[in-house]
């Protein structure tokens, strides 16, 4: 078995050229889908730290920040604190962040992680059931803005996206919430103004 | 060809699509997923050679990364009850591919690597 340049193996990551292409980054747009084009964000049940059974429908009367990430993975790292911070100013006006781990080997990498980077949200370990119902994820971090109703609301951000506008788009959920609370106070009865004919 | 109680040396040449890199087998931070080529078959690996990282600034991060086109070198011995003949030798490269801005799952990829034995 001499060492030839003929016998020289070529091994090619041409992979990950292939899921590059496949998963270019969108172009951000701050301008949330119209209500009525929303999608059903697909409900899963995953399970926490604690082995706690969690379903994205639990969550239905909140916005929810769900991202997937890995403790290997780079980008992800620097997304987190800013989770951290979103959970900590806007977990009471109706925000809650969801980290779905990508780790294949489970808690024995992730609980550390969590611990270490002091993750104040709740973070599940995810499977490829769950990821295929949300396109595959074959690139980390992936994120998902929904609604107060359970439908995504944005464009998933596929790669590390901007803190602005993650804040943008949970704004701007928040905000439908108190625009339709208002609505309701000021406007009893789905709207109607019922009178006496005159 | 090789005979009994031989080494032999082969180069695994690895090229990573452009604008990627991968870490080195030594990573820095324990989480990182280090790049690891195992071979499984007749012959004995008695050594496995990486080339010599970068370092690479991500967000405040330094990391030590591959890039490019580089060799994997790895030593192999037949043992001396290795019957002659013709055999194969799998090599198993697993990695973890980034850019600055995301990251795939970790992957594999093989290699065969055929082989005589004298």
């Amino acid at each position: 078995m001499p060492a030839s340049k003929k016998s020289v193996l070529l091994v090619s990551l041409a992979g990950a050229a292939l899921l590059w292409s496949c998963s270019g980054k969108q172009p951000f747009n701050a301008e949330a889908q119209s209500i009525r084009n929303r999608k059903p964000a697909a409900d899963f049940t995953l399970h926490d730290a604690n082995g706690s059974a969690v379903k994205l429908s639990d969550y239905r009367g909140k916005v929810v920040l769900l991202n997937f990430w890995a403790t290997w993975c780079g980008p992800c790292t620097l997304e987190i604190p800013w989770f951290i911070e979103f959970e900590r100013e806007y977990k009471t006006q109706g925000l809650a962040v969801l980290g779905v781990s990508m780790d294949e080997d489970g808690w024995k990498a992730i609980k550390p992680y969590v611990d270490a980077h002091k993750m104040n949200y709740r973070v599940l370990l995810g499977d490829d059931s769950v990821s295929q119902l949300y396109g595959g994820v074959e690139s980390l971090p992936t994120t998902f803005i929904i609604d107060r109703a359970g439908r995504v609301a944005f464009p998933p951000h596929i790669g590390l996206a901007g803190k602005n506008e993650y804040l943008k788009e949970i704004q701007s959920l928040l905000g439908e919430q108190q625009q339709t609370s208002l609505f309701r106070r000021h406007l009893p009865f789905g709207g109607l103004r019922l009178g006496a004919a005159k | 060809m090789l005979k009994h109680g031989a080494s032999a040396n082969q180069d695994i040449k690895v090229t990573v699509v452009p604008g990627f890199h991968v870490n080195n087998d030594k990573p820095r931070d324990e989480y990182l997923i280090p790049l690891k080529l195992t071979w499984t078959g007749p012959l004995e690996t008695k050594t496995t050679e990486y080339p010599k990282a970068e370092e690479l600034k991500v967000g405040g991060q330094t990391l030590v990364v591959l890039t490019g086109s580089f060799l994997i070198h790895t030593t192999f011995k037949a043992p001396d009850s290795l019957a002659p003949g013709s055999t194969n030798m799998t090599g198993k490269l697993r990695y973890q591919a980034c850019n600055n801005e995301m990251c795939f799952r970790p992957s594999s990829v093989e290699v065969k690597l055929p082989v005589v034995v004298e």
